[in-house]
């Protein structure tokens, strides 16, 4: 099994805007999402097109936990919004506010 | 704010509970979701709840309506005053990052000694039966459960699963025989054709209530044993020790690699892969669905094997220097020394079991998929909805689209 690299946690609330941003980044590399993906947008149901599947989703969930030092709720995994990088950043900006 | 208990305020062990009183209703599921627990309201504000996702689907309910009781969580739902409330009513412990040396290691296999004796005091007290099966598959874990029942239950017999042709040096089935040789208890052996493993698949699915390979491939290996024991049987297993230990690894069948992990830290994975357990049900409810009542005895001690640190269960060789402390020579020697072998690979040597029966006939992580959508009438929307990083989806307030 390979190893994520070591995740930097960054302190202080964040913008939604920065989250997908950042998330965007973070899937590209992890996932080894062309540039050129044009499909591949901040809106996109990484699930249901096939960018994430189940174990990936847990690689998200720890990049999230890790930057930005939040714990994601489990019932947040089936909140509507954690489909796409603009959902989960909503999300996550909201847990870093709290 | 805490949620009054109808009934259960000091439950232990493995369990997935509905109780009513006055038009409310309680459901309550073990720490680590052993027993599984879906519910349905209906228009009516009747609350419906199976350990089977598929029973509330034959009752008619669609997929959206249908949810989990999350692991360790408590759920009180009043129809009347249209609420549902969730709280954590346990969860699992799990060391962090220490040193550990041999008095500290030491330390922890007494605890777990104790853990597994009281469980294995309290499985014994509980059942009415002097005779049990356990699954047998010539490995650490297995064996361990083997020596363990011999000390607790008058008759303890094994059963092993193989497919036809299997039986080399490497196999589990060689190993098997060797071991319940050693202890000196009866062997059953199945032994079914690829084509007999392919026809328990939809069996697998749905009463394994899941499609992720891994776990469909393991869910084979208990249909073909449930169909070959009594109903009514008890049969101990050694599931659940991977999950404590984080013991797994993919598994490369050709060109293909299986059985992907997440790319995390050991102490991670392991929190992930115990977590994980809330979702998938390749042994109790496969067993349950014949009759067959399945116990998870390492399961039961869980937390005294979540205790023990994270650079330890990463540590090469950990599990066996853990067995070592817990069981000593009363495991034969060779199986310390035995590769690490998945039942359904079947051996060491070259991929077999249900992993090869399913894979040389094209029916690969898609067409399990595909054939749960089926079985189960899902669309791929509501399928993806369904398990998320090892959780079913379950609700944290009254569902609003009730009519009631």
């Amino acid at each position: 099994m390979s190893s994520t690299a070591s995740i930097s946690p960054v302190t202080g609330p964040k913008t939604a805007e920065q989250i997908a941003s950042e998330l965007e980044r973070f899937l590209r590399a992890s996932f080894e999402i062309p540039d050129d993906d044009a499909a591949f947008t901040r809106e996109v149901d990484l699930f249901g097109e096939g960018y994430v599947d189940s174990v990936g989703v847990v690689e998200v969930v720890t990049f999230l936990e890790s930057r930005y030092g939040v714990t994601i709720p489990e019932d947040s995994l089936f909140d509507p919004r954690f489909t796409c990088i603009r959902g989960m950043a909503e999300i996550v900006a909201g847990l870093t506010k709290s | 704010m805490r949620i009054p208990a109808l009934v259960l305020d000091d439950a232990r062990g493995h369990f997935g509970i509905h109780r009513e009183e006055r038009g409310v209703h309680e459901l309550v599921r073990d720490p680590l979701g052993v027993h599984k627990l879906f519910f349905a309201i209906d228009d009516e504000g009747g609350v419906h709840s199976a350990t089977y996702f598929a029973d509330l689907r034959a009752e008619g309910f669609a997929p959206g309506r249908i949810w989990s009781v999350p692991s360790g969580h408590r759920m009180v739902i009043d129809p009347r005053a249209r609420t549902l409330l969730i709280e954590r009513l346990s969860e699992l412990a799990m060391a962090g990052e220490c040193p550990i040396d041999e008095a500290l290691l030491q330390a922890h296999a007494a605890r777990i000694t104790h853990a597994l004796e009281q469980a294995f005091e309290s499985i014994a007290r509980a059942l009415s039966t002097e005779h049990v099966y356990v699954t047998l598959s010539g490995g650490l874990d297995s064996t361990g459960i083997a020596v363990l029942a011999q000390a607790y239950f008058p008759r303890v017999a094994a059963i092993t699963f193989a497919i036809g042709g299997e039986h080399g040096p490497g196999s589990d089935l060689a190993s098997a025989r060797r071991v319940a040789k050693d202890l000196g208890i009866e062997l059953v052996e199945v032994i079914a054709t690829r084509e007999e493993v392919v026809e328990l698949l939809d069996d697998a699915l749905v009463w394994g209530q899941d499609w992720r390979d891994f776990n469909v491939h393991c869910a084979l290996v208990n249909a073909a044993l449930a169909e070959a024991l009594p109903e009514g049987a008890v049969i101990l297993t050694g599931d659940g020790m991977n999950e404590l230990m984080a013991d797994y690894s993919p598994v490369k069948v050709g060109a293909r690699t299986l059985y992907g992990l997440p790319r995390l830290s050991p102490g991670k994975l392991r929190r992930v892969l115990v977590a994980g357990l809330d979702a998938g049900d390749r042994e109790i409810g496969v067993f349950a669905r014949r009759g067959i009542r399945a116990l998870q005895p390492y399961l039961l001690c869980a937390d005294a094997y979540t205790a023990l640190p994270d650079e330890f269960v990463a540590s090469e060789g950990s599990k066996q220097a853990l067995v070592k402390r817990v069981l000593g020579d009363r495991v034969p020697a060779f199986v310390y020394e035995r590769p690490k072998v998945r039942a359904q690979v079947g051996s060491s040597g070259e991929v077999g079991g249900t992993v090869r029966a399913l894979l040389d006939r094209g029916i690969d992580q898609a067409r399990l998929a595909a054939r749960f959508r089926e079985l189960l009438g899902l669309s791929a929307e509501e399928q993806r909805a369904l398990i998320r990083a090892g959780f079913y989806r379950f609700p944290t307030r009254w569902p609003e689209d009730i009519a009631s």
